[in-house]
């Protein structure tokens, strides 16, 4: 038998320490403060790209969902796919080419689609949440800019300081404050409101009955708490309300389409019907309780 | 002795990972606002905690951050925002309901609310008649709920309402985009 010697102790310690960092996933991938990271956001060569103008207090993007987050700085392009938040009292302008838009204090928002299409330059800007303002340039190029909210989409005609203003309490406000005329289409109905200067509209929908339960019906109804029955009728009701975090079960919060306003939760689930469920779907997608 | 020194660089080696995984940990908890807010737009309930970190970020104007939730508490505490009732004894993951955040809404902006709220103090349903009047919460019954989208939503009308006397306001903004001129990119 081998005697045990000081030095194979030596030789056990030093593999186990290679072999711990060899197994630190996060040891080689790149941050937004290593300085030879690319800065995130940083748009690819030949595209367009928004260009940051003017930035205060804490900005933050990212280049893609997934990618790590890192501060916005005067001068940064952001190209197509790159989200945006800002925080509280700050304040970030971009130059799109086409257009110049602030994004407010407390927004998250994505720059969708920026691009060339046949000589029209076309922006689509989603906002989860927050406040923009934007100034639209349409004498000297072709331009088809749109904002996005969970609600509805404002289009812009040629215009001066067309807002918008989304949170999932108050719905969509939208309104133009200079000159030229934008179209606020409506998700839900698809029906389209047109703002002229000075005018403003929002995309409130309650029936009166839903209003009443939103003020009187009891609401502490959790989705985590319900068999599949009760979560239709709590779905299409609208009278669930989840649970705090730490106590909802694998499935998650209900999906409260119609409350929120569509206003998706999770950017990497797909908004599903209301009061459906993935997990109350057997592998052939049909519902456990034969509901259709 | 060269195998104790081998054992003891071996012991600093198998450390590191252990030292940032707690790093990691940390970063759980958000270290700016903008990530702070934006996370939380996407929680479906606002715990004590959400509530008591926006409101000190809230009545500093940004300036303090807030910590954990026991640091958050005793700022808004020496800001007289505290007691309230509910927030001194809630734990942080109890949720925050329409009336409980509009009354510490109505103390972190001195609101002083009508005829019954002076005479009464700012209850929860006096309160958040108060804030749905002043448009900075929709109204609702006081026992429901708050979304995490929907306190990011108060916070940012508190704080228009408190630079500006309102909370909606239409933006003005100045310049041209770089297409416009004639030098700017294609």
């Amino acid at each position: 038998m081998t005697r045990f010697r000081p030095w194979m102790l030596s030789a056990v310690v030093l593999v186990l320490a290679a072999g711990a960092w060899a197994a630190e996933p996060d040891a080689a991938q790149p941050g937004p403060d290593k300085p030879d990271a690319p800065a995130p956001g940083d748009a690819e060569a030949g595209g367009l790209a928004a260009v940051a103008k003017k930035v205060e207090g804490t900005v933050e993007t990212r280049p893609a969902v997934g990618e790590p987050w890192g501060p916005v700085k005067v001068g940064m392009k952001l190209a197509e796919g790159a989200d945006l938040r800002t925080g509280f009292r700050a304040l970030c302008l971009l130059d799109m080419v086409d257009s110049l838009v602030q994004v407010d204090p407390l927004t998250v928002v994505r720059i969708g689609e920026l691009a060339r299409r046949d000589g029209t330059i076309r922006t689509r800007l989603i906002l989860k949440h927050g406040n923009t303002a934007a100034i639209i340039e349409k004498e000297r190029i072709e331009s088809d800019f749109r904002i996005v909210t969970p609600s509805a989409t404002l289009s812009v005609r040629g215009t001066k300081d067309a807002w918008v203003g989304f949170f999932p309490d108050t719905g969509g406000s939208y309104g133009l404050g200079g000159t030229g005329l934008v179209g606020v289409r409506n998700h839900l109905l698809g029906k389209q409101t047109l703002c002229r200067p000075g005018q403003k509209t929002n995309d409130r929908i309650q029936k009166p009955g839903q209003l009443l339960q939103g003020n009187f019906l009891p609401v502490n109804l959790a989705g985590a708490g319900l068999g599949p029955k009760e979560r239709f009728a709590a779905g299409r009701w609208n009278t669930s309300n989840p649970l705090p975090g730490g106590l909802q079960g694998p499935a998650g919060p209900p999906n409260l389409l119609g409350k929120d306003q569509g206003q998706q939760k999770d950017p990497l689930l797909p908004i599903l019907p209301c009061g459906s469920d993935d997990t109350s779907r057997d592998e052939n997608g049909q519902y456990e309780n034969g509901m259709e | 002795m060269r195998t104790g020194m081998l054992a003891a660089v071996g012991l600093l080696l198998a450390a590191g990972p252990v030292l940032a995984a707690e790093a990691e940990a940390d970063e759980a908890i958000p270290k700016t606002d903008a990530q702070f807010f934006a996370e939380l737009g996407y929680k479906p309930v606002a715990t004590a905690s959400d509530t008591a970190r926006a409101l000190v970020i809230l009545v500093s104007e940004g300036k303090d951050l807030g910590g954990d939730y026991d640091a958050c508490r005793a700022t808004l505490r020496e800001r007289g925002i505290l007691p309230d009732g509910w927030l001194d004894e809630a734990g942080p993951d109890e949720a925050t309901t329409k009336g409980r955040l509009a009354r510490l809404v109505c103390k972190a902006l001195d609101l002083e609310g009508g005829l019954w709220m002076r005479l009464l103090g700012p209850l929860p349903r006096l309160a958040l008649h108060e804030c749905a009047y002043l448009d900075l919460m929709t109204r609702g019954a006081v026992y429901r709920h708050v979304e995490g989208g929907e306190l990011v939503g108060v916070i940012d009308r508190a704080d228009r309402f408190r630079v500006k006397g309102s909370p909606q306001e239409v933006p003005k903004l100045e310049g041209e985009p770089s297409g416009a001129t004639k030098e700017g990119p294609p």
